[in-house]
């Protein structure tokens, strides 16, 4: 494929990206310093990279930088484009910026798959960059060596991986620095002095950081205009000491899932759809549509964060069949709505909420927005068929009872549509772990259905957390005493 | 502050070092207590151990929980949970920013239930390094950095002017400015101790292994310092940072037996990649990861750190490495305090927690080996870390590859990208 402007061509296979990065690497002298030769050894041979590699150095720490000017080898890394982009996270996370615009339009037009060659420690798909489809985790001086190759169809074993200025042949093992090279250059240039010196004022920051404006006090000056930072209502209405607990009762089902329920599906990840309640929330705070940022970038706002609650776009609500996304219908008119609306009308309603699930609800990484959203929407209970260890855990910081069904009994077995109301009675006298909870469901016609839950209240401490409606909460009264 | 427990099992003892006095639990002391041999058990879990003596209190954590640990070494497992306290919580700007706007909203709510605002502090010592938010914008130029550190600063104004807030609002809270490093490279170089020590709650200084929960994936780098520790969500976090304990079950231990140095040619990359491969055929997930043999004195302290990385990529909770003189003189050329580093050997010595030859191999759940001299140049993809590929064979193999990667078989969405941020 032809580039715009340009007087190369791309075709699959060919490197558009070659980063030094990561902490995996980067906190390792001898793989850095070893990059470095490889720079430094091309660089007296007259290699260049190609020109449709991006190149990027970003060091984890200031050391690296130190040592890498100390043996006068970030010159090489320079002159072949591996300056310093920054000290942090980057094409490891998907940091890695944008790639000139016509390299990505040759490649989207050509359908090319185009790779990346990175020093980090993950490349699964779509992570590294939207360009690159084939990603490959390599050692930083074979990083270098594949920036100045430019292609993956070379085998930099045997080809040779470019062409001096004499037009002569050189091969990887002709800039390859030797294992005793490499030690020894450690040995001459990293010292004990870089590390006293970097570090001794770490936390103060340069003239950027330090002109940051920002208030002064005990509590923080909340900016009501943030969309990123919000207070948090977790303590609205909260006494000096904790109440009882109380049953729920006339509860209804805000969602009814199947198994294997992610944390991924309850809690906001990703991009923030212009047409979720989350995106209408930061439309009418004037956030345009390319400024949304991701939830994650904004988990500072629980405003954003409940928003986006179980509004993963591949969650399965059985309440509202046919559709995904974050659908329910609200009870009793059954008219379809976002569940974060129907959340908010049960709420103004005085409706308690409760989830119900199938089996290992709660699965995948821990999110803390999993069981906070879960908060906010007014949910008082999960009733699954069985919990993943963490997520259970943290409902419970959260405040949240979770209750398991009994073996054999399942939302299926039990018939339910969403028009029942659920009531967890007896648990004002005291929860014990593990104990036993009747629960009565009380269906449209009237009739009444009662089983036994497990209470999923797992030790004294978590009883604890639950009596004062959380931990946060729980840890905020005996600080207070 | 660390609040210890009963000690039903009297093992709290002194250590004396560089002329200062220092209170521990004694795995000796237990051991004679009626525990039985601990010598053979994981470095790991010894880790484990301690932390249980330090903080049993009839309550959440018992000498039955002792026991149950103790009792691994029987069939190199336990089912059973366990509360763990963690010494500190480490954090980057991505995850940590919701805890800080938990810990902002608990002042506030103590000044309403007239209480003094400045009660609420993290209770184990925190640090937060913004190292999430920088993007290559500009590359391959001498302003690159200066012109990619002004985007960040502009496009995080909000955030950082709230952490900056923290920074100075709390203590027991530390926060590393945006464009100084990573994390996880901080926390090696700079923030780990190997072993902690604050006061307890008569006073006295406790000594004890330096531990610590993060709140992103690759934490368990610190594991290559002999220092126990992972990524957990926001909640673990703050709960660790409230000072209250974690759940956990006792884990099996995989052993991963090294001999031998990497030969001409190869790096640590190549050696950390072959490393995920097998481990990743082994099945360690949920699992300690335990790394021994006369290859450790081969491996300086950064390769160690290198291995111990990418136990997200292996699947492993951990992969640790022992204390060792590799340990002490890594710790002493980064410019750690002296007096900390003759404690650091002085405590392992005195705990069972120090490795050299002649120490016997610890038991363990189920063990592999790696002759490291047999490592070849690796690269691994396209799409996976565990996927590793011999360079040699990497262009055949990308060739073979292409019709399954040229097949459109994700509509690529911005969506997909800020996913993968936010599970990094």
């Amino acid at each position: 494929m032809p580039v715009k402007g340009a007087d190369y061509s791309l075709g699959n296979g060919d490197v558009i990206i070659a980063a030094i990065t990561s902490c995996t690497n980067t906190s390792n002298p001898s793989v850095m310093l070893a990059a470095g030769l490889v720079a430094r050894n091309a660089r007296a041979r007259g290699l260049t990279v190609k020109p449709w590699v991006k190149t990027s150095l970003a060091p984890g720490s200031k050391v690296v930088t130190d040592y890498l000017v100390k043996a006068g080898l970030q010159d090489d890394l320079d002159a072949l484009g591996f300056n310093l982009v920054g000290y942090g996270c980057t094409t490891c996370i998907g940091n890695s910026g944008p790639v000139a615009e016509p390299i990505a339009n040759a490649i989207a037009e050509g359908e090319l798959v185009a790779c990346s060659v990175l020093s980090g420690n993950r490349n699964f798909e779509g992570r590294v960059s939207p360009n690159a489809k084939a990603n490959y985790l390599a050692s930083p001086p074979l990083v270098v060596a594949y920036a100045i190759a430019g292609s993956m169809n070379i085998d930099i074993t045997k080809d040779p991986i470019a062409q001096d200025a004499d037009g002569k042949d050189v091969y990887l093992k002709d800039i390859w620095p030797t294992n005793q090279e490499v030690t020894e250059t450690v040995r001459a240039t990293v010292d004990s002095q870089m590390f006293a010196t970097q570090y001794a004022n770490v936390f103060s920051g340069d003239a950027d950081w330090q002109n940051i404006k920002t208030a002064e006090g005990q509590t923080y000056a909340w900016n009501p205009a943030s969309t990123y930072v919000q207070h948090p209502p977790y303590f609205e209405g909260m006494q000096k000491e904790a109440g009882g607990f109380s049953d729920i009762k006339g509860a209804r089902i805000l969602a009814l899932l199947g198994d294997s329920v992610t944390t991924d599906h309850i809690s906001p990840a990703g991009a923030i759809k212009a047409d979720s309640p989350a995106g209408e929330y930061l439309k009418s705070h004037q956030v345009e549509v390319k400024d949304f940022n991701s939830y994650g970038s904004r988990r500072g706002n629980h405003e954003v964060m409940m928003r986006g609650t179980f509004a993963n776009i591949r969650l399965r609500n059985e309440l509202a069949p046919g559709t995904e996304g974050g659908v329910t219908r609200h009870m009793p008119d059954g008219n379809q709505v976002w569940i974060f609306d129907a959340s908010m009308k049960y709420q103004r309603e005085g409706v308690p909420l409760v989830v119900i699930a199938g089996k290992e609800y709660g699965t995948g990484s821990s999110r803390d927005w999993a069981a906070k959203g879960t908060r906010l929407l007014g949910i008082k209970a999960v009733i699954a068929e069985s919990f993943e260890r963490i997520h259970r855990s943290n409902l419970v910081g959260m405040g949240i009872l979770p209750l398991q069904f009994p073996e054999g009994v399942t939302r299926k077995t039990l018939k339910l549509d969403g028009s029942e109301k659920v009531s967890i009675t007896s648990i004002a006298n005291g929860i014990s772990p593990r104990m036993t909870i009747p629960c009565s469901i009380t269906r449209q016609d009237g009739s009444i259905e009662n089983i036994s839950l497990l209470c999923r209240i797992d030790t004294e401490d978590e009883v604890e957390y639950y009596r004062h409606e959380g931990i946060l909460q729980y840890v905020l009264r005996n600080l207070s005493a | 502050m660390t609040t210890t427990g009963h000690d039903s099992l009297q093992t709290r003892r002194s250590l004396e070092v560089g002329g200062r006095t220092y209170e521990y639990y004694s795995i000796r002391a237990a051991e004679e207590a009626g525990l039985g041999d601990m010598s053979r058990l994981p470095f790991s879990l010894k880790v484990l151990l301690e932390n249980l003596l330090r903080h049993e209190d009839g309550r959440s954590v018992t000498t039955d929980d002792i026991n149950a640990l103790a009792g691994w070494l029987k069939a190199k497992k336990a089912d059973r949970e366990i509360t763990y306290r963690p010494a500190r919580v480490l954090m980057q700007d991505f995850t940590g920013v919701p805890a800080v706007v938990d810990l902002a909203a608990m002042r506030d709510a103590m000044v309403k239930l007239g209480g003094d605002p400045n009660k609420i502090n993290p209770l184990a010592q925190c640090d937060l390094v913004i190292d999430h938010s920088v993007m290559v914008d500009k590359f391959g130029s001498a302003s690159a950095f200066r012109e990619n550190v002004e985007l960040e600063m502009e496009r995080n104004e909000e955030r950082y002017a709230f952490l900056r807030w923290g920074q100075k609002a709390f203590n027991n809270f530390r926060v590393v400015p945006p464009g100084t490093g990573i994390c996880h490279q901080v926390n090696l170089e700079y923030l780990a101790q190997t072993v902690w020590t604050t006061k307890d709650q008569n006073g006295k200084d406790i000594a004890y292994p330096d531990t610590l929960v993060g709140t992103d994936s690759h934490t368990t780098m610190i594991n290559g310092l002999a220092v126990l520790g992972w990524g957990v969500g926001g909640i673990e976090a703050e709960a660790v940072m409230l000072g209250q304990p974690i759940s956990m079950l006792i884990p099996e231990v995989v052993g991963f037996r090294l001999d031998g140095k990497l030969k001409e040619g190869t790096t640590t990359t190549d050696l950390v990649l072959t490393v995920t491969q097998m481990l990743r055929e082994h099945g360690v997930v949920g699992k300690f990861v335990e790394f021994y043999g006369p290859g450790l004195d081969q491996l300086s302290l950064a390769d160690r750190a290198t291995i111990s990385n990418m136990a997200p990529e292996y699947g492993a909770t951990c992969g640790f490495f022992p204390i060792d003189r590799e340990t002490i003189d890594f710790l002493s050329f980064t410019a750690r305090n002296p007096e900390r580093v003759a404690l650091v050997e002085s405590y392992a010595k005195a705990q069972g927690m120090w490795r050299d030859s002649e120490t016997p191999d610890p038991e363990f759940t189920s063990t592999l080996s790696l002759d490291v001299s047999t490592v070849e140049p690796s690269l691994a993809g396209p799409k996976r870390p565990q996927d590793r590929v011999l360079l040699s064979k990497a262009s055949s193999e990308f060739v073979s590859a292409l019709p399954s990667l040229a097949v459109e078989t994700t509509n690529w969405t911005n969506e997909c990208r800020l996913k993968a941020l936010i599970i990094a």
